[in-house]
């Protein structure tokens, strides 16, 4: 019973519309990993700026009646997050994945002390249909059965992060400033005797990762689930970090494995009655929902485990950089 | 090049002979660090925690009033950390597993490896003891509760063994496979504890019907209180034991402190694991297996955290039983961090970093329960459902120590301070390049100044508190609190902060003019433990000096 | 001993003042890198700047280049002052600098490391690769130094990456080239290369600036020389008309003998035999192709060749750090093939490494716990492996502080703290007290300060005498020459030859270049 049931789900286009919108959901905090990462940066914070950009959002969109004031806030904060992760990291040259983890606790607490002071206590509410983000049904493509509904019924924000999966890999990979970003995480010293601003390169993509994370919180919060709630990131963006690496940072091979993670947690949606979000299609009893949970980090795990031969990270990536030459 | 025969070998770089100077620099050195660290730890907290509750105090209210509900909230937290036996007792009880839980990411740390995972470990090896105190409830407590501890560690034990396995023969990062592993203890936990008779084979269910929530253990695997134990041997010193919930958890966490203390110190063990953290290559060279070196470390590390989950488990706030969200919302691991961090990554400072961590701790949940009762009887504005809720201090102490920690501030601050006096010193003397003994004493008292000056205030603020209650007093006693002296000292802390902020970017800005590219070995030789714990934390090559023609190791001069 | 010697006859090249560099100074607090230093390099002549290590070279061109700013004093280039705050001011003056260490970014394209930072096309335009290739194109043409642009230039020799080097420096239009010790990793053959590139360089009206330590280059290329000691300058010569000794007593400061005083060896029973050993590098490709020799007890074998020739993984395989995909090692009668490094210690070898910071101390561990690094576990040290003896221990090490006059204020010091000089002779001081039978000694010397090394070579002598089978393997000839009772070329892979220590210096380059014994012979 439970077999066939799921083999229903494999095949219908309730599993692969949450997958491929999770995916998108993961792809914007990858992304912004790997553009950090390839000028030299660790950001392990994505989780923290992807919560932050979902509280804030939220906070906003309620009291501004505005998505797209709150879309910019939440962009906008990730933004600020990052700018600190990388003042420490670049500036004092902290330890990069402990400067990391500082900014996730500090999301946490954050928005914990926030939430009950701008909520009086009460926490968000569901958001009304105006205040959240729509989809986009295109007109006549959308009706084809399953390609339609799957890839053409998407939330606008889906758009947005193919749109940018597409600008990230020609700007990395056929442009002036992607090769000079690659330089600077690959040999920082020679990019620099090259007379490139490495400095400058890192904060850019730093703080492009932050904003990236921070509409990915945006989408996640106004979009996805259309609540705000302090659990809601999940590990989502531990998860988005473990696509990069999977992806051996690179775009493309990153929004496959997001995709892959993406199905993950599709699969653990559709197949609990705890839902992150959305409907529990197959009713499994308490402790084997707790199971099913398990699935996206379980399968994040084997996804690290099982890559063959050790991903190489940008060879500078995570060692602070000493100016001054020799 | 030529190679030259010379009379004597010459060396340019002459250090003064060795002594009782030295020994007592030697000390100086290793002690002064991590004072500064907490103090600056200390200071931030409070800086940062006072502004955010100011400005974000509801309703239209004026300075003072800000002012006054601010330092309402912190006077409610040392209150409610040190203000009466019985809070001293809740402190006690929740530093112990934090103290655990700190040694697991310290030992970690000192390889080199990031546990994250802490709380994944103390949710396995508390749910292993949970399931081991039901399922052995007759036996009697000398057998039951070291069984119930040893279910713990090797519940931990094997979760910390998996990271390590992955990072060693996979290269999984372990930053991500330790949180991920935590979410799977999080849910494997749930799914133990939320089954029905049929899904656990051979164990059965250990939950109560109606709730997923555990059945409570033996009476034999509760840690017995410290109360009750004083009363035994003088009677009728605490006139409600129940109520202090300091327990001996405590003393498993003293051990634990010997324990790790003996390890890295005594041992070859810790030897290597030391050398694994500071430069693989070398480990390597030495004939170090880093890889099983890598395993044992998290093994190690995840029995310790694993031990604090059994200590969690079996003590007084739980009530010998846990539910299926009980690990998911405990906080400890992650607190584990920055009492790691904090505490330097050393037997005593874990202890003392946790001891405070746990103060902050029980002190929030006061400041949360009652500021906004306290404030709303002076400041008229404030809606009594006001409250400054505990994440503030997470927020506030955790990120600031952390990111005090990882941006070696005040190794920096040091250093700026040390080159500054040693260009001085050096414009007097000129060709030396040492700082006497003379002015790192100086440095050393002004830390020993500082940290009397903080405990001064603690104390002072207690009195002032008027809440140095009888032993066999009831609860309630602690809310008859005077704030006005409290309010001054604040001010005074505020002004001091500020000063010594101010003080520090400057240093730094002078310290950056000076540097102008590495630095000769020599001065930043001052600091050694900071710098070692740089390295280990920061897996970098400790000297900043590139290869420079041919390895030269001065590295400026060439 | 500090005086200043300046030989220059007027009337001799009275081309314009290509680069002047006027008391310029350069200290950090307690430190002097460079003082009053003065600099005259005249349009199209190549300038030897010489100095020994710590002589302050490097940092001199350094703020020329401006990567480091001089705490004062002035630079003009071409007659006009200038003021150089980064790299990128350079090089609109027309510097260009080559590093000793190359500055290129390994899984880039040659072209793409040529053009970085000038990109055609500027900033924020797509990358333009037939542009780069053009522009690229018509420097080889000029310049005749041959690359291919579309490789990956991580995977080119090291001769060919130095060129990619010197065409990034031509690309952004340098008049002026700095070359820092640019012949370290190149063989005499392929140096003789490099100086016929530089002399056609010269040809087309460049001026070029070249640090060095090493006194045959100078000769042998340059016009002037200047001489730094110990951040002075305390020569200016030209040529043509000074000597190798000349030079090298500048450089030093005192009467300098160039060998080491040795009996003659006299070898004894078989202590370590190497048989027929294949290992793969770091990517995999084969670094070691069926390397056999022998070491007797009292001699010292001496491996020459350019680094990269294999002599790391040999030293590797032989200390068990290293997988030997065939063949054998054996310490006296004991097989030691593939063992680990722990048991290749116990069965009696020592070794110090050539990484000194990276695998041979532990930085951030004090002198104490360095001395014990690779023998924590004997029993001298530890109770059955697992306790630390720390009285021992500490015994020990101010024991051999004593011996080896290592200056440090204590055994508890951090060895990050210590000179090289002084970290190495820690390393040595090891190794050698833990009387081993065979002593395989990597790059011994290397970045040290000349008390530490003839202090190091005494004691390695002694060893020898002492019965001991050293095995050296050095970059630096003159070492190798002054050492080995034998000496054994490795030219990738092999070993090509064993030679006497008075073989040629011709002879020796050719079989580094991995030309036969017999073509040796014929040439010679």
């Amino acid at each position: 019973m439970f077999l066939s049931q799921l083999f229903q789900l494999f095949i219908s286009d309730n599993l692969w519309h949450p997958a491929l919108q999770f995916g998108a959901l993961l792809l914007l905090p990858a992304l912004g990993g790997v553009i950090s990462e390839r000028s030299g940066v660790t950001n392990i914070a994505m989780e923290g700026m992807m919560l932050t950009g979902a509280f804030f959002s939220a906070i906003i969109v309620l009291s501004t009646q505005s998505v797209i004031i709150a879309v910019l806030a939440a962009i906008l904060t990730g933004g600020i997050m990052a700018l600190v992760h990388a003042f420490f990291s670049i500036q004092f040259k902290a330890n990069q994945i402990v400067s990391g983890v500082a900014i996730n606790i500090a999301a946490l607490g954050l928005t914990g002390f926030l939430l009950p002071l701008f909520t009086n206590g009460n926490g968000v509410p569901a958001l009304p249909r105006p205040l959240t983000l729509p989809a986009l049904y295109i007109p006549g493509l959308s009706q084809i059965p399953f390609v339609g509904s799957v890839f053409l019924q998407q939330n606008v924000i889906f758009y947005v992060a193919i749109i940018i999966l597409l600008a990230m890999q020609y700007l990395l990979f056929h442009t002036n400033i992607g090769l000079r970003i690659r330089s600077v995480g690959e040999h920082p010293q020679a990019a620099d005797t090259a007379g490139i601003n490495v400095r400058l390169v890192r904060y850019c993509c730093v703080v492009t990762s932050g904003l990236l994370s921070g509409l990915a919180g945006a989408f996640l919060a106004l979009g996805v689930a259309q609540i705000f709630n302090p659990d809601i990131t999940e590990g989502a963006g531990f998860i988005a970090l473990a696509a990069m690496i999977f992806g051996k940072w690179k775009p493309w091979g990153t929004a496959l494995a997001c995709l892959i993670f993406g199905l993950g947690e599709a699969l653990q949606n559709r197949l609990s009655l705890l839902p992150l979000t959305g409907i529990g299609i197959i009713d499994t009893p308490l402790h084997e929902s707790s199971l099913v949970a398990m699935v996206p980090y379980l399968l994040t795990i084997l996804a690290l485990v099982g890559l063959v031969g050790r991903a190489t990270a940008p060879a500078a990536d995570g060692i602070p950089y000493e100016p001054g030459g020799e | 090049m030529a190679v030259p025969t010379l009379e004597r070998p010459a060396d340019h770089q002459e250090l003064p002979a060795p002594g009782f100077g030295e020994r007592a620099r030697q000390f100086a050195l290793r002690v002064t660090p991590s004072l500064s660290a907490i103090l600056v730890g200390i200071l931030m907290m409070t800086l940062i925690g006072s502004l955010l509750i100011m400005f974000t105090a509801p309703g239209a209210l004026g300075i003072s009033d800000r002012f006054y509900i601010t330092s309402s909230a912190y006077s409610l937290l040392l209150a409610g950390a040190f203000g009466g036996p019985v809070n001293i007792a809740d402190t006690l009880d929740k530093m112990a597993p934090l103290v655990l839980a700190g040694f697991s990411v310290a030992i970690a740390f000192r390889a080199g490896l990031f546990n994250i995972g802490a709380g994944g470990q103390i949710a396995i090896g508390g749910t292993l003891g949970v399931i081991v105190g039901i399922k052995f409830a007759s036996a009697p407590a000398w057998v039951l509760a070291p069984g119930v501890l040893l279910a713990g560690l090797v519940g931990g034990a094997i979760w910390g063994g998996i990271v390590g396995i992955l990072k060693a023969w996979r290269g999984a990062h372990e930053v991500v496979t330790t949180i991920m592993l935590n979410f799977v203890a999080y849910y494997l936990s749930a799914y133990l504890i939320e089954c029905t008779n049929d899904c656990l084979p051979g164990i059965g269910s250990i939950r109560v019907a109606s709730q997923p929530k555990t059945m409570q253990m033996g009476p034999g695997a509760a840690l017995p209180l410290l109360s009750h134990l004083i009363n035994q041997i003088h009677p009728g010193t605490f006139a409600d034991e129940g109520s202090y919930l300091a327990n001996v958890g405590l003393f498993i966490a003293l051990a634990g402190v010997v324990v790790y203390w003996f390890i890295m110190k005594r041992t070859t063990l810790g030897y290597e694991i030391r050398a694994v953290g500071q430069s693989q290559k070398a480990a390597r060279y030495a004939g170090i297996n880093v890889r099983r070196n890598i395993t044992v470390t998290m093994t190690i590390a995840g029995a310790f955290a694993g031990v604090a989950g059994a200590v969690i488990v079996m003590g007084p706030d739980l009530l010998q039983a846990i539910n299926d969200t009980t690990f998911k919302t405990d906080t400890t691991g992650f607190d584990a961090i920055s009492v790691s961090l904090l505490g330097l990554n050393g037997p005593i400072g874990v202890l003392l970093a946790g001891g405070l961590f746990a103060a902050l701790t029980q002190g929030a949940g006061l400041m949360q329960a009652d500021s906004g009762r306290l404030a709303s009887n002076a400041v008229a504005a404030l809606p009594s459902s006001y409250s400054v809720h505990v994440e503030l201090i997470q927020f506030a102490f955790q990120a600031l120590v952390l990111f005090v920690i990882a941006g070696q501030i005040i190794p920096q601050f040091r250093t700026s301070i040390v080159r500054l006096l040693g260009a001085l010193w050096a414009g007097v003397r000129s060709g030396m390049a040492r700082l006497p003994p003379l002015m790192l004493w100086s440095l050393a008292l002004v830390d020993v100044v500082a940290a009397g000056a903080f405990v001064g205030y603690v104390v002072v603020s207690l009195i002032s508190l008027q809440s140095v209650v009888p032993l066999d007093a009831p609860v309630g006693a602690i809310y008859s609190v005077d704030i006005d002296p409290l309010f001054t000292l604040l001010l005074l802390f505020y002004v001091a902060g500020i000063l010594i902020l101010l003080l520090t970017i400057g240093m730094w800005f002078i310290g950056r003019r000076l540097k102008q590219g590495s630095s000769p070995p020599l001065l930043v030789e001052a600091f050694p433990t900071a710098e070692t714990l740089a390295a280990t934390v920061t897996q970098t090559p400790l000297s900043s000096e590139p290869e420079a023609v041919g390895d030269d190791p001065s590295g400026s001069m060439s | 001993m500090q005086e200043l010697t300046e030989v220059q006859q007027p009337g001799v090249n009275e081309s314009p003042l290509a680069v002047e560099m006027r008391h310029v100074h350069k200290a950090w607090p307690g430190v002097v890198a460079n003082a009053d230093v003065n600099l005259e390099v005249r349009q199209g002549e190549i300038h030897a700047l010489v100095g020994e290590n710590g002589a302050g070279k490097t940092t001199l061109m350094n703020i020329l280049y401006g990567l480091i700013k001089p705490t004062s004093g002035e630079i003009a280039i071409d007659g006009r002052p200038a003021h150089i705050t980064g790299p990128r001011d350079a090089i609109r003056l027309g510097i260009g600098m080559v590093h000793q260490h190359f500055m290129l970014i390994p899984p880039l394209t040659v072209a793409e490391n040529i053009v970085l930072g000038y990109e055609p096309g500027g900033v924020f335009s797509r990358y333009q690769g037939q542009e780069a290739r053009n522009r690229i194109a018509a420097l080889i043409k000029q310049y005749g130094l041959h690359v291919d642009s579309d490789a990956i230039t991580g995977q080119l020799s090291v001769g060919q990456q130095q060129r990619v080097e010197i065409l990034k420096v031509l690309y952004r239009g340098a008049r002026i080239l700095i070359m820092d010790e640019p012949t370290g990793v190149l063989t005499p053959q392929e140096t003789d290369e490099l100086f016929v590139v530089l002399r056609g360089l010269v040809a087309q009206g460049k001026t070029i600036i070249f640090i060095t330590h090493k006194l045959r280059e100078v000769l042998a290329l340059s016009d002037r020389v200047t001489v730094l000691r110990r951040g002075r300058v305390v020569g200016n010569l030209i040529t043509r008309e000074t000597s190798q000794e000349e030079i090298a007593r500048l450089m030093v400061g005192r009467e300098v003998l160039l060998r080491v005083d040795k009996a003659p060896a006299k070898p004894g029973e078989l202590l370590l035999r190497v048989e027929h050993i294949t290992a793969d590098s770091e990517r995999g490709l084969a670094a070691l192709r069926g390397v056999s020799f022998e070491v007797r007890a009292g001699e010292i074998l001496g491996i020459a060749g350019v680094e990269g020739n294999g002599q790391s993984e040999l030293v590797e395989v032989i200390t068990g750090l290293r997988r030997a995909t065939g063949g054998k090692v054996q310490l006296g009668d004991q097989d030691i093939t593939n063992l680990s490094a722990q048991q290749v210690r116990r069965a009696g070898m020592a070794h110090i490494p050539e990484d000194r910071r990276g695998s041979g101390l532990v930085l951030g561990y004090s002198i104490d716990n360095n001395m014990i690094l690779g023998r924590q576990r004997w029993a001298l040290f530890s109770i059955k492996g697992i306790l630390l003896r720390l009285k021992q221990i500490v015994g020990w090490a101010v024991r051999l502080i004593r011996e080896f006059d290592i200056r440090a204020p204590g055994s508890s010091t951090l060895v990050k703290a210590l000179s090289g000089g002084n970290q190495q002779k820690i390393i040595v001081a090891r190794e050698l007290s833990s009387e081993p039978k065979v002593l395989v000694a990597s790059q011994p010397t290397r970045g040290v300060d000349i008390g530490a090394i003839e202090f190091i070579h005494r004691r390695l002598v002694a060893q020898r005498d002492a019965g001991v089978a050293i095995l050296l393997v050095s970059a630096e000839l003159d070492e190798i020459r002054s050492l080995s009772d034998r000496i054994a070329v490795m030219y990738e892979g092999r070993i090509v030859g064993i030679e006497p220590p008075e073989v040629s210096e011709e002879r020796l380059g050719l079989l580094m270049a991995g030309a036969s014994p017999q073509q040796a012979d014929a040439e010679s």
